[in-house]
């Protein structure tokens, strides 16, 4: 109701305003008054116009700009014709197989053709751990845990066994390699296979799980406290001391982020694949 | 680039190993570096050289940045162990490069050290700075036979050219 | 086996080699303690030693999933299956946190009579020998 009123009050200035862009309205308008106004022959009916409602309150947001971390070459010495073929044949992949955005930390489904599986699908749901690889062989692993036995995947994103990518849950999480999740308690990395996909709208920022997780006791797999992993995400205080956390700053680098020769700054880079992409993908 | 069989077999690692590890390495880069912002031409061996010049000419680019950039104030005070270079660094040096993208350092090969072991030495300086020049400018010499010869084809053909184009 | 199988596809038609022919990376070996999973008592009952390989029946004495290997349980020997590794395998194949068994007797025919983690689809190659052990399992992945 009230955007009914909404949609008259607006119509009714839209009719004051000369100097307004919907000419073809206007002229329906005049129409139907004069034919009110001259009265011997019976008005048709002459069907208004939809109005097109036009949100200005808010400022036209931008869709989130995203590329896929596999389209940026290594910094390496790889001649550049290299990765510019494979991201051709990258995106003739993507015209067929709908890759969406995602992130290390989203809660990904995964449906492939294996033939030893029953109707020759299957199908599979965990969180993504870690994304590597560059170019065609770029891979994900998706970690679960299927009654009380953790299980993770590898799949290759481009590989032709892929049927359907489909992302449950889009976030992030404070790190971007979550291979720590092995180490940390079950109930961390247990996701049910039967949940309904969570929709953000492509304008949204991705949000950040800050998500603190709690690890199985020691040793892990890794020491993880070490400041080469740069890890955020997970509770020390609970299972090492302050001076063990202490002792493994022993092996910090602290010069290391003001060496100069380790950048590689892909931000230019990024900027041209992207156009590169998307022209490609509009064709 | 270094075509050496070393850098082909680096496999990417294009940092030379020099000190007594990375942390000594990166130090005795830095403390290279402040002299050469300090004196703007110094004289070390070339392999230190070599190296140092890399960071020097990042130096810049950071620096051009301005002194309000929090990431080049962080590399300004992290590379300049003199803290009053610093404004040295934003004043002096980044305004002095402006028009300028790469190429703000310049290194020469002098001969190998006499007193001490021998290595291989050279010069590493900023451009533009207030020494005399490392190589000899090429006079001219205005007298010289040839010189005049040139001068006057010159002149001649200057003449013929707007002569023809009165006519 | 990667590089026989990506470069020279004519070779996956004309032969295929069960066994790595690249260097020798450890899946299951000899002294490998092991988890059962399938309901057998003998698998299951405590013990204070965990159940061990004593022997893997393949050429390289490494074990993958699919091949079979004799252990050493509660003072005892009996073969076993693997039916998953903490190894990671091939590309977009599981890799479990523990290494999986299940208990087999000389003739193929499983110990137990059900299986209680998830089971390698791959594990369906080996459907004629094995095919009581596989139709005990509860869920595939």
């Amino acid at each position: 109701m009230a955007a009914c009123t909404q949609r008259t009050g607006a119509l009714a200035r839209l009719i004051q305003n000369v100097q307004f862009h919907h000419e073809r309205m206007f002229s329906v308008f005049s129409l139907r008054l004069q034919a009110a106004g001259s009265g011997d022959k019976p008005p048709t009916f002459t069907p208004p116009s939809k109005p097109v409602i036009l949100d200005k309150s808010k400022p036209e947001e931008a869709a989130r700009r995203f590329v896929s971390p596999e389209f940026i070459p290594p910094r390496q010495r790889t001649a550049p014709l290299k990765f510019f073929l494979e991201r051709k044949d990258m995106i003739q992949r993507r015209r067929v197989l709908n890759i969406p955005e995602f992130y290390v930390g989203s809660v990904l489904s995964v449906t492939t053709s294996d033939p030893h599986a029953s109707n020759n699908t299957n199908r599979f749901v965990g969180i993504c751990i870690q994304r590597s690889g560059k170019g065609l062989g770029a891979t994900f692993i998706l970690r679960n845990i299927i009654d009380g036995q953790g299980v993770e995947i590898c799949y290759e994103l481009y590989n032709p066994r892929m049927k359907h990518i489909e992302v449950l849950k889009l976030e992030k999480r404070l790190d971007d390699n979550l291979m720590y999740l092995r180490d940390a308690l079950p109930e961390y990395s247990t996701f049910a296979f039967d949940v309904k996909p969570v929709h953000l709208s492509p304008t949204q920022e991705v949000p950040v799980n800050e998500m603190k997780v709690r690890m199985k006791p020691r040793p892990w797999s890794k020491r993880w406290e070490r400041p080469k992993f740069n890890i955020k995400g997970i509770r020390f205080d609970l299972c090492l001391t302050p001076e063990q956390m202490e002792h493994a700053q022993k092996w910090a680098e602290p010069w290391r982020q003001y060496d100069m020769l380790k950048e590689y700054d892909t931000s230019t880079l990024e900027e041209k694949i992207y156009q590169e992409v998307q022209a490609e993908l509009r064709k | 680039m270094r075509l050496t069989v070393r850098a082909l077999i680096s496999h990417g690692r294009v940092a030379r190993r020099i000190g007594l590890g990375p942390e000594s390495r990166i130090n005795m880069l830095r403390n290279i570096l402040t002299g050469l912002v300090r004196h703007e031409r110094i004289e070390t061996t070339r392999a230190r050289a070599d190296e140092v010049r890399f960071y020097a000419e990042k130096l810049i680019d950071y620096a051009k940045k301005g002194d309000t950039n929090k990431k080049s104030m962080e590399m300004a005070d992290f590379w300049l162990t003199e803290k009053d270079l610093i404004p040295k660094l934003f004043r002096v040096l980044a305004p002095r490069f402006e028009n300028q993208s790469g190429g703000y350092t310049l290194m020469a090969r002098i001969p190998n050290r006499e007193n001490l072991d021998r290595a291989a030495m050279a010069v590493l300086e900023y451009k533009g700075n207030p020494f005399p020049p490392l190589f000899p400018v090429k006079r001219t010499h205005e007298l010289n036979l040839v010189n005049q010869l040139l001068k006057g084809y010159r002149e001649e053909k200057a003449k013929l050219t707007t002569e023809t184009r009165d006519s | 086996m990667a590089f026989s199988s990506m470069t020279l596809p004519k070779m996956l038609t004309t032969h295929y080699r069960s066994f790595s022919v690249s260097t020798v990376v450890t899946a299951l070996q000899k002294l490998t303690r092991v988890r059962v999973v399938d309901n057998s008592s003998l698998g299951n009952s405590p013990y204070h030693r965990s159940p061990r390989v004593i022997h893997v029946y393949t050429k390289n004495g490494v074990g993958k999933v699919g091949d079979t290997v004799l252990l050493a349980i509660k003072g005892q020997k009996k073969k076993a299956l693997i039916v998953g590794h903490k190894m990671p395998g091939s590309r977009m194949s599981p890799r479990f946190d523990s290494n999986n068994v299940v208990l087999i007797e000389e003739n193929g025919n499983p110990t137990g009579t059900r299986i209680k983690a998830p089971i390698p689809t791959h594990l369906r190659k080996l459907e004629g020998d094995y095919s009581k052990l596989l139709a005990i399992a509860q869920r595939f992945v």
